[in-house]
């Protein structure tokens, strides 16, 4: 043998005896490190699971993702040729061809956009676009923009009045009601709306407006869960009721009847007050709809689309069909339309006193008596608009790219109308559809939607029953941009969103198999990379603060109290609190342990858009930011803080309120060191 | 080189020699096959019994496809019963016992091989096996006390015979064991003690937690086999009364209102069902009261039967199909074996239902908790109805509730028992399993548990584990 | 001490002179346009409410015709008379506190905003919506004035003004700290041309332009003395109680008589040189040219120039109007009067005119 043929073997017995040595270790080395990530002994140890897919930026982010349509609502041209769906994920209004099942045009609008209207004469279209404060007029001849009008914060829902001078925009961040003078195309007032209001409904006759919030009433836990729909009086422009809806929530969509006998509101009935002991008997969350009779009692009353063993999650539109004798609700957690007869629903309403009927709201065995059927849809089923002949229901499934198209005559399928998004299902991707289903909780009860509608969170606080029932009262958290906020969970035990998200969470809270772990690889993706944080436009458009805001960032930085005295480290914000995502990552004592706390520490939140995180707290028990500082402050537990004027409070908050997405924070880190250097 | 291509050469040979061998394995592989019981048609009058299974001479044969041929898997028993067929078609649990004088054990058969492997070595008699998810299994083990006779549980294991363990402890009768594909098991059941009831549809995670009702028939209708799921999402059973038997369904969605009945035959005319292909059911019937029970094809949607089967001198009962089956879910456990008590919550003793909105009846102020021969608490209930109990783990109990001078005012309720570490909860005492709860905080959760125990050296003290996710 | 003597008696006639001479001006100039007496309005036709008649409490201490109906703030909570009946709201409704001081109706959106002795809260569509020190950035609790102003809620708190912007719901408060005041105690707020003023206490009246967001101060030259050295040099007193804007003027309250300020000049009003029932004045709401001014004894209605003032007797449930025009005084008595002499609250609709009182609301119809 060669010296030179001895050389090529001892190479690679070199690289096979390194390789051995490093081999070994360094897989128990990693088995521990995924045990410790992922609360499981049995994980594949694939590093692809959170070494790849949990890559949120950069050219291999691009390369691992595709841009989606994600269809979120409809509006049909009044021939019912012409469908024009809004392409949240793609900032575009699609004009589709019903009959050809095509797509025709691709219209840019703004950012995020949320919902479509036509103008009766179907010359125009009204789009909101949620995350640019604006509605913009598209000429449908020329399928270009007109106008683009500022609206309140994160608008939604729309109606135009029955003579078509005003437009209604529900402003679902700032919860509020636009109401825009189509002539001078200028917003000329704005009224309260509730509580994250989106649903808009006119009745027939064009006298009053119904708006649906989706938060229930800021309270104390333990008091009742309400969410209100607000009535507007469209003559006077003015709110006019408040009519509270108890036990529901999540009030996404509403509709008149033709005759406008009926208004109808799709809701979810939570059971966060009652501890999390069980999924079984309907022990979490319930879906149904509300119906507000016009005439007579003017009831509220609220039937269930569920059954004993099968949940119908996260009820989204609810639409009428043209004769007024069926009602339709997508449910986007279990893929799945429900066909309401109306008539059932009017008659039991004529035969049952009220306080038996809101006893029924819990029966989940009433639903036999007007559910007609249940109609399978695509991925997330949401918007829906109804052919003017009434013959074609079109839904807008969001997760699959698709239209579908239901034939009312025989409640059938008709092949759906592909609007030609990307073809592969990228990982993250089949995690959104993962996270929107019911299907990972026992009989379909809810998804991860439910509690966390917009990725985000519902508002609530629930009993999570820790070591006993009744224990630990902890406040949903956003999933917005948690990407790189480590440990989860209200005491931060959990390190990763696999080990939030895996056995555990199966055992207590979704009470099914848990997710297989190609599944909790594609839900971890999603909720890491896939959830932005909406532009903060309500307190900081530009990025430039306000004389008040840098004012309150002062504060926020400071390290000496009103009376010069030094403050400990602990005691400042930004030692627990600094940017771009402002959480040190830890967890702390802030004074806030209750007595049905399981005794730990809490983890500190990040603090981007916190404004729209309310309430606060571990438990929820601070309404508002001021709460946190004026009811629970205590002894300077949670920073020093009672050395300050309620001026420099209100700073403070200023400055918390202006606080954005931890990307554009980073951004104005790095210009911030570069100055420094400089 | 000439040696690398020989080493190609024997590996290529190899493989091809291994791939024959695995397409051999295959011929033996029964999947479109009918197994079935056979029992001895001397045994007949046990049939209908708890014991018609245990027959002496029973057998399982496997019925080709097509052919009236059968072939009888179990020669080496003198008693075989109730085959389950394994998720992947490949295996089967039965119960069966050699000698007259064994207990009836678990075996698992290859249905390929044949080959048998004894599970259980149960000092009881342990049938009705099923398959569950990942390798465990659950069966039926007889555990009559002096004081309660006449009563077994349910059990469930590991397929190597490990980590065998009681799930139920209640004094009720379980017969009959379905996997349902939400993953948990639905048993026709009847209560023993303290006097008999009638059977119903119980179903129960397959830890034994969150055993409630699923189906009952109506009075004077009992019903008379386990039932069976289909992929249709409905489940069919055997029930009957006096005069005549009926195969009847109702939806797995809503079971207790969706009650159809498919056939309707003589009294005792049907005996038992098993799944067969697109969405047909295996039916044990006979056609005439005198004759033997036969094996049947019956079509759901219009209730007629295909004749397929019938063996001279027995009686043909529980027919399952082999071929692959979609496994149940595998739903996570919370029990926690070293924990020694689990919890209780009640929202509202006094709501019965709509009819409390019309009665005005008085209100109950106590509860008593009942166990097997002894009252074992007496509990004021809070304000609002609520009652919250920290309950030894695995003991069988009931719940009366009183006036506050200790007046019945609805007597013992259904049995329950609570798993080590199980939190269960109910809206009412008589709500059924229909009633979501209202929204509101039970007045008894702000407060600890009380603790109830028929062990007093039992220490039940406060969770040191956090459960949460 | 000689020397700081002398530059304090120097400062002193500095500030007389210029006092004097500036009162000469403003007399000379400034005196405002003089109106027919009888165009001040004369109410009659009394009607009384209590708690005897729908009232939920006696003590009434503000109110506001929202177009069909009647708000009243009361002790006991806010009392509604509309289709002649009364409706009574609580906290238990959920107003912040039942004593309800001050009330003011969103022109914009027809929201109703109720300053209560416990925070501030909105009435809008049925629903009420609190805000207080504790949950808000709102300066303090004791809400003594309410006022709308386009998007923005003008508040006067016992810790400072402040401004909620409906759209942001961010408040930003004015105290001693950031505004020409005294103190942060402040008791009332009106707006109009841009422009917000606030009665504060001990602080006169402070002006904050919207446009340039810069504030000034009206103070009383002669500092807190309970008598007005000189006459229409400035705000009667630095005491400010009220203040209200109307047609080009404002009218300012103190509990030592009135100020008229028509962007130019001052003018004060006194019991004993004008027909103000008392210097003593809770509360003062001007509508179009008349400033109706809420006393401890009485009621009194003036354009500037003439008056009408509307006394209860001591002992009986009748009263009068006294008429002064000038020097000419003339009475015209009622049966029965107004329900109280000490009054609290005012406001007007049409020929309607509502009075609220330490005992009792009256409802008036003009009779001239």
């Amino acid at each position: 043998m060669s010296i030179k043929r001895k050389k090529l073997l001892f190479v690679p017995g070199f690289v096979l005896v390194i390789g051995l040595l490093i081999y070994f270790p360094g897989r128990k080395h990693a088995r521990e490190h995924v045990n410790l990530m992922t609360a499981v002994e049995d994980h594949p140890l694939k590093c692809a699971s959170c070494h790849l897919h949990m890559i949120d930026k950069g050219p291999i982010a691009s390369w691992l993702n595709a841009d989606y349509y994600s269809p979120l609502n409809m509006a049909i041209s009044r021939d019912g040729n012409t469908l024009y769906v809004v392409a949240q994920d793609a900032n575009e209004l699609m004009v589709v061809d019903a009959l050809k099942k095509k797509v025709i045009q691709h219209i840019p609008v703004g950012k995020y956009p949320h919902s479509v209207i036509l103008s009766e004469d179907g010359a125009s279209a009204f789009v909101s676009n949620q995350w640019a404060d604006n509605v913009m007029i598209v000429d449908l001849a020329s399928a270009s923009v007109t106008d683009t009008i500022p609206t309140g914060n994160g608008p939604s829902g729309l109606s135009l009045s029955i003579d078509q001078k005003y437009l209604y925009v529900v402003n679902t961040f700032s919860s509020d009601l636009t109401v825009i003078n189509l002539e001078r195309k200028t917003e000329v007032k704005r009224l309260s709306a509730g509580n994250n209001p989106t649903g808009i409904a006119l009745s027939p006759n064009g006298e009053k407006l119904y708006v649906s919030s989706r938060r229930a009433h800021m309270v104390p836990y333990g008091e009742p869960t309400i969410t209100d729909v607000t009535e507007f009086n469209t003559s006077k422009n003015r709110v006019s009721a408040t009519m509270e809806i108890d036990e529901a929530y999540l009030m996404e969509n509403m509709a008149f009847t033709p005759e406008g006998d009926l208004a109808l509101i799709s809701l979810i009935r939570p059971k966060n007050l009652v501890p999390m002991v069980q999924v079984e008997r309907g022990w979490m969350m319930n879906h149904g709809f509300g119906v507000i009779e016009q005439t007579g009692q003017q009831r509220i009353i609220q039937f269930l689309l569920d059954e004993p063993n099968s949940y119908y999650s996260d009820p989204f539109d609810i639409l009428v069909s043209n004769d007024g004798k069926r009602a339709f609700v997508s449910s986007s957690g279990v893929n799945r339309i429900s066909v309401v007869n109306l008539d059932s629903i009017r008659s039991l309403l004529q035969n049952y006193p009220e306080e038996e009927l809101d006893y029924l709201a819990f029966d989940l065995s009433f639903s036999r008596h007007y559910i007609e059927k249940r109609i399978p849809t695509g991925a997330s089923p949401k918007g829906m608009v109804i052919s003017a002949d009434g013959s074609r229901l079109y839904v807008a499934n969001q997760l699959d790219d698709q239209v579908g198209v239901i034939d009312l005559n025989t409640f059938e399928n008709l092949d759906p109308i592909d609007l030609g998004g990307p073809k592969k299902l990228t990982v993250a991707r089949k995690g959104r559809q993962l996270f929107v289903n019911a299907g990972g909780t026992f009989q379909n009860q809810y998804s991860c939607y439910t509690c966390h509608p917009d990725y985000h969170e519902d508002g609530l606080v629930y009993n999570m029953a820790g070591k006993d029932m009744g224990r630990n009262v902890t406040n949903v958290q956003s999933l917005r941009e948690i990407n790189h906020t480590a440990p989860f969970k209200w005491n931060g035990k959990n390190e990763s969103v696999y080990k939030q998200d895996g056995m555990r969470f199966s055992t207590v809270l979704t009470r099914t198999e848990a997710f297989s772990f190609p599944d909790l690889d594609a839900l971890a993706s999603f909720i890491l990379t896939g959830i932005k944080n909406p532009p903060n436009l309500m307190y900081n458009p530009s990025g430039e603060l306000t004389a008040a805001q840098l004012r309150g960032k002062e504060i926020f930085d400071r390290t000496v109290d009103n009376y010069g005295n030094e403050i400990p480290e602990k005691g400042r914000c930004v030692t627990c609190h600094p940017s771009p995502y402002y959480s040190n990552f830890s967890f702390e004592d802030v004074g806030t342990l209750s007595e049905s706390d399981d005794t730990i520490k809490f983890d500190t939140p990040h603090l981007n858009n916190i404004f729209a995180s309310a309430p606060y707290l571990h438990d929820g028990r601070a309404v508002t930011l001021e709460e946190i500082w004026t009811k629970y402050g205590g002894r300077d537990q949670h920073g020093v803080v009672n050395d300050m004027t309620k001026m420099q409070l209100n700073d403070l908050i200023a400055y918390l309120n202006s606080l954005g997405s931890a990307e554009l924070e980073a951004k104005e880190q790095e210009v911030l060191k570069a100055e420094i250097k400089n | 080189m000439k040696l690398i291509k020989l080493t190609n050469i024997s590996s290529a040979v190899l493989v091809l020699q291994l791939l024959l061998f695995l397409s051999a394995c295959s011929d033996g592989s029964m999947e479109g096959r009918i197994l079935l019981t056979e029992v001895p048609q001397n045994g007949s009058n046990e049939i209908g019994s708890n014991n018609h299974l245990k027959v002496e001479g029973a057998r399982i044969v496997a019925l080709l496809p097509g052919g009236n041929t059968a072939v009888n898997l179990t020669e080496n028993f003198i008693s075989a019963a109730s085959p389950a067929v394994s998720y992947d078609g490949e295996n089967m649990l039965f119960s069966a016992k050699k000698e007259s004088t064994d207990h009836f054990q678990i075996f698992e058969m290859k249905l390929s091989s044949g080959k048998v492997r004894q599970i259980t070595s149960c000092e009881e008699d342990c049938t009705n096996p099923i398959y569950l998810p990942l390798g465990r299994f659950a069966f039926i083990r007889e555990v009559a006390s002096e004081k309660v006779k006449n009563s077994n549980a349910v059990f469930t294991g590991m397929l190597d015979g490990t980590n065998i363990q009681q799930v139920t402890f209640s004094p009720q009768r379980f017969s009959s064991l379905t996997a349902l594909n939400d993953g948990r098991i639905l048993s026709l059941v009847k209560t023993v003690y303290p006097e008999e009831g009638a059977p119903k549809l119980l179903v129960m995670r397959p830890d034994g937690t969150k055993l409630e009702l699923f189906y009952k028939s109506d009075v004077g209708t009992q019903l008379c086999s386990g039932a069976v799921e289909t992929s249709s999402e409905n489940l069919f059973f055997v029930e009957g009364n006096d005069t005549e038997s009926r195969v009847a369904s109702v939806s797995y969605n809503l079971p207790l209102h969706s009650h159809k009945i498919i056939m309707e035959g003589e009294k005792n005319a049907f005996l038992s069902l098993g799944s067969y292909l697109d969405d047909r059911l295996l039916l044990s019937y006979k056609k005439t009261n005198s004759d033997n029970y036969i094996l049947g094809e019956l079509n759901p949607v219009d209730g007629t039967i295909r004749e397929l089967y019938k063996s001279e001198g027995y009686n043909v009962i529980g027919a399952v199909l082999v071929q692959a089956y979609q496994r149940p879910k595998n739903l996570p456990s919370e029990v926690q074996p070293l924990e020694h008590a689990g919890l209780l919550l009640c929202q509202d003793i006094n709501f019965l239902g709509i009819e409390s909105l019309k009665n005005e009846s008085e209100k109950a102020q106590k509860i008593e908790i009942l166990g097997i021969d002894s009252t074992l608490a007496v509990v004021d209930v809070e304000d609002d109805g609520s009652f919250y109990l920290k309950v030894e783990a695995n003991m069988p109990f009931r719940v009366q509730t009183l006036s506050a001078d200790n007046k019945v005012i609805n007597g013992p309720g259904s049995w329950y028992y609570i798993r080590p570490n199980e939190r269960r909860a109910c809206v009412g005492c008589h709500t059924g399993p229909e009633i979501s709860p209202f929204n509101k905080q039970p007045l008894a959760v702000t407060k600890n548990p009380v603790i109830i125990k028929n062990n007093s050296e039992l220490k039940l003290t406060k969770n040191t584990k956090d459960y949460e996710h | 001490m000689k020397s700081k003597f002398n530059l304090t008696f120097f400062a002193f006639l500095t500030l007389l002179t210029f006092g004097i001479v500036s009162m000469g001006f403003t007399r000379s100039e400034k005196s405002p346009d003089v109106k027919e007496s009888n165009s001040v309005p004369i109410y009659g036709n009394w009607k009384n409410f209590t708690k005897d008649n729908g009232l939920p409490g006696n003590k009434t201490y503000a109110v506001r015709v929202d177009g069909d109906r009647v708000l009243v703030g009361t002790h006991e909570g806010l009392a509604v008379y509309e289709d002649e009946k009364w409706t009574t709201y609580t906290t238990e409704n959920g107003l912040s506190h039942n004593g309800v001081i001050a009330i003011d109706v969103s022109e914009l959106t027809g929201d109703v905003w109720l300053g209560t002795m416990g925070g501030l809260t909105r009435w809008s569509g049925g629903k009420f919506e609190q805000y207080t020190q504790m949950n808000s950035g709102m300066a303090n609790d004791l809400v003594y004035a309410v006022i709308c102003d386009g998007k923005d809620v003008w508040v006067a708190t016992g810790g400072g003004a402040g401004k909620l912007d409906t759209y942001t719901k961010e408040w930003e408060i004015f105290t001693e700290q950031n505004a020409p005041m005294h103190e942060p105690w402040t008791y009332s707020v009106c707006a109009g041309d841009n422009k917000v003023w606030i009665a504060a206490w001990g602080g006169g009246v402070i002006e904050y332009n919207k446009k340039t967001n810069h504030f000034r101060d009206y103070v009383d030259p002669d500092g807190n003395m309970e008598i007005d050295l000189f006459p229409d040099d400035g705000v009667v007193h630095d005491i400010t109680t009220g203040v209200s804007y109307s047609n080009g003027i404002l009218w300012a309250a103190t509990y030592f008589g009135l100020s008229r300020y028509d962007g130019r000049g001052w003018k004060g009003y006194f019991d004993h040189d004008s027909g103000l029932a008392s210097n003593f004045i809770n509360y003062v709401r001007s509508v179009g040219d008349y400033a109706y001014l809420c006393t401890d004894k009485g009621l009194s209605i003036t354009d500037g120039e003439s008056w009408v003032t509307y006394k209860k007797n001591e002992n009986d449930k009748n009263g009068k109007a006294i008429i002064t025009n000038g020097e000419s005084k003339t009475e015209k008595s009622f049966s029965p009067s107004i329900s109280h002499n000490f009054i609290l609250g005012v406001d007007v609709q049409d020929d309607v005119i509502w009075v609220a009182t330490s005992y009792g609301l009256s409802r008036g119809e003009r009779i001239n």
